[in-house]
């Protein structure tokens, strides 16, 4: 952790009755950066976000942007910038009323209120509707109202509750262009609060992913897809096949895991803590096996029989039963591309599979209990702890 | 803070305040007083406890047939406006609840709105329909159906009348708010399978509406029994109906202490009802009209 | 619709409007008497009613109180709704009870407590007497429509506000009294009837100089059998179901009655 970062979470902790709603948070998000904050409903995000706006008060803990701490500060002193899912426009106010409300609250005065009512505008792309009421506009235009509404008082950081959870596909992947151009070309910090992997993925700089009150694994979208450091965060993400491996031996660089008969090898990243003959949990993307031709040898490929196949569009998804007992299966996607090259599979066949060692993610079962969540760092050989046994 | 609407605790004392010392003061502190007259010894307009605090007031109401009478006269009658405001309601009820959108709203208006006028004016309409000079007894007089003029006004029958066309919205309001959460398919599932659909109203329809229909008959019952103005104006003369006989008590007998005790008798009936009834039925149907 | 419920309803819907229309019919006869036939049509008598002291002054009296009231009930509930609406405290639902409790407890009651305590306090200023009664009267009208209208007002919109720069004042200056004020006046409208039309009540607390226009209307149907006072009351009823078709518009009149 190098130097103050612009907004910090420490130890932030709520209890709603018996239930932790935020259990010992602690979060660094830098000047300029796109943070979201991932996971399922009731797994603490909205919490954190509504703790940063000041709509709730942490039992312990403390909250500070840039050097100055806000915990005790009042809502309406805080200078956030806050999106909400159903954006909250006033209803009896015009869009032009709307955006310059935060602006009336500072006693801007009228002229400069309306320079810059324009000019938020304009920059989500709304430019001549300040004479319309909310409710004339479609669910996508209100969203960007409201961010304009939030942006114009030049908010230390910007807020958004999953902002566009609401709108349909399409609308959903255009706004969420617009708002990554929009957080750049502004250089706000943002942090973006979202259940949604693949919007989790397309938006931040850092995802952190967070399940009942906690943080799992915080790091790069491609961090969080490529290399998860839990089990949650691993089926969160789409790895679905999870495998109850066991520790076979370890070397420098890799670990040998055993799998009902197939024989897995895994690279060991820096904050592995592994001992031999333990059981560990890995995991294997649906799109990282291939199929291959029959038989197949060694580590990293097993065979098995196709005991169910979905069309799902672009892909295909196929259940492959490895051995007799149900935990051996493995679930593996093909594109459409792949499976004309390959020639298709039909339920019954048995076919051969195999991956990539980089590609078997060894697991936690819970997150690091160290106070400050860090980026993942590659692997280097100095790294390896001398706990490991040969 | 994170309370749901951001109301510290001291502001909403301070915005409850006014109106807790308000109703406390004007209405709490007057009614227990009237409770405090019904304990002292009776024949004047003074209450006067140098002699301690007496029950003879109540045993006077409660032992005596005439008040007793009274009571229960009262109620009977009470009775007879809820099943008529029933009657009267619950078609009503049912035909809003089939009408159309565009319709719903005027005829809906055209029940309820009457609420609002004064009831002496609703009462004189009817004196001017049931009077011996009125438009019945002209009518059929005219037609040759009766010699005489037929006594109506300022008689039980009158204020039964009159009490049922002031009360029996009360009925429709309540008895509508629970057909409309009866889902709509209902009546058509039962009709797949085979009711018609008189049995389907008798059946499904009735039963589920039971709740509203039991708010409001309790309030329609509540209201009745201690109502004035119709059973002063269309009632016979002399104390018939307890709410005339308090008015009495206190305006030409002038024995406010016996007044007082009929009317916390009336004021335990009408609660008793109302909890009894209301106990387990849906609280948002308890905050309806007070008028009479 | 089946044509026998279709008599019968409408049968019904004549029982509820007779009598008012025969008011209105009996009001403008130009005959001496208040009932059928109609001689000939005429207004003198709504010009009569005018001309009546007692019904001028009992209109006069029955309408400063109706706003008096009115006006000082509606912030009162306000305050109370506010700090109720969407609140979850202790005792919170024994004091929504509680301050609705003047439309609970019978007319007629109220009426007779208050003239204990008008008499045991010395208050015989009628005036004074008769506008507390109908503050009483007023309020739970008053909380009623207004508490509807809170409990409909999204609370995001508050938060929206508060994230924007407004401290609570601000935020009900600009937020929600505006989103209030269709229910406010719903509620004020509905206060000032049921003020206007009460009788038991006023029945106690009135003296020779200021009794209200539906005691008035009474005692002179009691004595008196010539139309004015269907005039009169034809008026009050016009004005009533004016205010009434008001109050469906802003507020929708089932809502406003619970």
């Amino acid at each position: 952790m190098t130097g103050m970062s612009y907004l910090t979470i420490d130890q932030a902790t709520k209890h709603y009755g018996a239930t932790r709603a935020l259990d010992e948070v602690c979060l660094d998000i830098e000047v300029g950066e796109f943070v979201t904050l991932l996971g399922p409903s009731g797994c603490g995000k909205s919490t954190t976000l509504r703790a940063i706006a000041g709509l709730l008060d942490i039992d312990r803990g403390s909250i500070a942007i840039d050097g100055r701490d806000f915990t005790k500060v009042p809502i309406h002193r805080r200078d956030i910038g806050v999106v909400f899912q159903n954006n909250a426009l006033f209803p009896h106010m015009t869009v032009a009323q709307n955006v310059a409300f935060g602006l009336r609250m500072r006693n801007v005065p009228l002229a400069d209120q309306a320079e810059r009512t324009a000019g938020a505008l304009a920059l989500v792309h709304l430019p001549d509707f300040g004479a319309r009421y909310p409710h004339q506009l479609s669910g996508g235009q209100q969203q960007r109202v409201a961010i304009a509404r939030a942006l114009v008082i030049n908010p230390r950081v910007l807020l958004l509750d999953e902002p566009f959870a609401a709108l349909d596909r399409k609308l959903r992947e255009e706004m969420q262009m617009e708002l990554r151009d929009l957080t750049r070309r502004v250089g706000i910090t943002s942090v973006f609060v979202t259940h949604d992997q693949e919007e989790a993925l397309t938006l931040s700089d850092r995802i952190v992913v967070m399940n009942a009150g906690h943080i799992e694994q915080v790091g790069t979208p491609d961090a969080i897809y490529s290399r998860p450091e839990t089990r949650f965060v691993a089926d969160f993400m789409g790895a679905r096949n999870i495998l109850e491996t066991t520790i076979v031996c370890i070397d420098a660089t890799n670990a040998t895991l055993a799998w009902h008969g197939t024989t897995l090898r895994a690279p060991l990243l820096a904050h592995h803590w592994l001992i031999v003959d333990r059981v560990v949990a890995a995991a294997l993307r649906p799109e990282s096996i291939r199929i291959v031709q029959l038989p197949m040898e060694g580590e990293n490929a097993t065979s098995g029989q196709v005991i169910s196949k979905i069309d799902q569009g672009a892909f295909v998804t196929l259940k492959v039963a490895t051995g007799p007992h149900p935990d051996e299966t493995l679930i593996v996607r093909q594109t459409k591309v792949d499976q004309a090259r390959n020639g298709p599979c039909a339920i019954g066949d048995t076919i051969g599979l195999s991956w990539e060692a980089a590609d078997v993610v060894i697991l936690r079962d819970a997150p690091r209990s160290t106070a400050r969540t860090q980026v993942t760092i590659p692997l280097t050989s100095q790294s390896i702890r001398a706990a490991r046994t040969p | 803070m994170d309370s749901g609407d951001r109301i510290s605790r001291s502001a909403r004392l301070a915005l409850l305040a006014p109106a807790v010392l308000v109703i406390a003061f004007c209405l709490g502190g007057p009614l227990a007083l009237l409770l405090s007259y019904s304990f002292a010894p009776g024949g004047s307009t003074r209450a006067d406890f140098s002699d301690g605090l007496t029950l003879e007031n109540y045993v006077g109401v409660l032992g005596d047939t005439f008040y007793l009478g009274i009571i229960f006269k009262t109620l009977w009658l009470s009775v007879l406006v809820t099943l008529a405001a029933i009657l009267v309601g619950w078609p009503l009820a049912y035909f809003l609840w089939k009408m159309p959108p565009r319709f719903k709203t005027l005829c809906t208006l055209g029940i309820v709105a009457p609420l609002l006028i004064s009831i002496p004016v609703r009462n004189y309409g009817w004196m001017l329909i049931l009077g011996d000079t009125g438009l019945i007894n002209k009518a059929l007089l005219a037609l040759g159906l009766i010699a005489r003029p037929l006594r109506m006004m300022f008689t039980d029958l009158a204020v039964v009348i009159g009490l049922t066309h002031v009360l029996m919205p009360f009925v429709v309001l309540s008895v509508l708010a629970s057909l409309e959460r009866i889902p709509g398919d209902l009546a058509e599932a039962a009709c797949s399978l085979g009711a018609n659909r008189l049995t389907a109203i008798r059946l499904i329809v009735i039963p589920l509406s039971m709740p509203g229909l039991l708010a409001g008959a309790t309030l329609v019952f509540c209201v009745a029994s201690s109502s004035y103005v119709t059973p002063a104006l269309m009632g016979p003369s002399g104390a018939k109906y307890s709410a005339v006989l308090i008015y009495q008590q206190f305006v030409s007998v002038f024995d406010w202490p016996r007044g007082a005790a009929v009317a916390v008798v009336l004021l335990v009936i009408t609660a008793f009802a109302l909890i009894l009834v209301l106990g387990s039925a849906d609280r948002r149907y308890r905050h309806l009209l007070r008028s009479h | 619709m089946r044509p026998a419920f279709a008599l019968l309803i409408a049968a019904l819907y004549i029982f509820i409007f007779a009598p008012l229309v025969v008011v209105v019919v009996i009001s403008l006869n130009g005959g001496t008497v208040a009932s059928l036939p109609i001689e000939s049509w005429s207004l003198r008598w709504y010009f009569k009613a005018f001309e009546t002291t007692a019904f001028i002054n009992g209109l006069w009296t029955s309408t400063w109180l109706a706003v008096a009231a009115t006006l000082i009930a509606a912030p009162l509930a306000l305050a109370a709704a506010i700090a109720i609406a969407r609140a979850d405290f202790l005792g919170r639902n024994e004091l929504e009870a509680f301050l609705m409790a003047p439309i609970l407890v019978p007319g007629i009651v109220i009426g007779i407590a208050l003239l204990l305590s008008a008499s045991l306090l010395q208050l015989h200023d009628a005036p004074v007497r008769l506008l507390v009664a109908h503050v009483l009267i007023a309020f739970p009208y008053c909380m009623r429509t207004i508490y509807a209208s809170l409990t409909r007002l999204d609370p995001v919109l508050v938060d929206g506000a508060m994230t924007l720069g407004a401290n609570r004042w601000r935020v009900f200056w600009h937020i929600t009294l505006p989103l209030v004020r269709p229910g406010l006046i719903a509620g004020m409208i509905f206060a000032f009837l049921q003020s206007f039309g009460d009788v038991p009540i006023s029945l106690f607390l009135t003296d020779a100089r200021n009794n209200t226009l539906p005691l008035t209307i009474m005692s002179y149907l009691e004595y008196n059998v010539d139309p004015t006072v269907a005039a009169m009351s034809s008026l009050v009823t016009l004005a009533s179901l004016l205010l009434a078709l008001g109050l469906e518009r802003l507020a929708g009149l089932r809502r406003a009655l619970g």
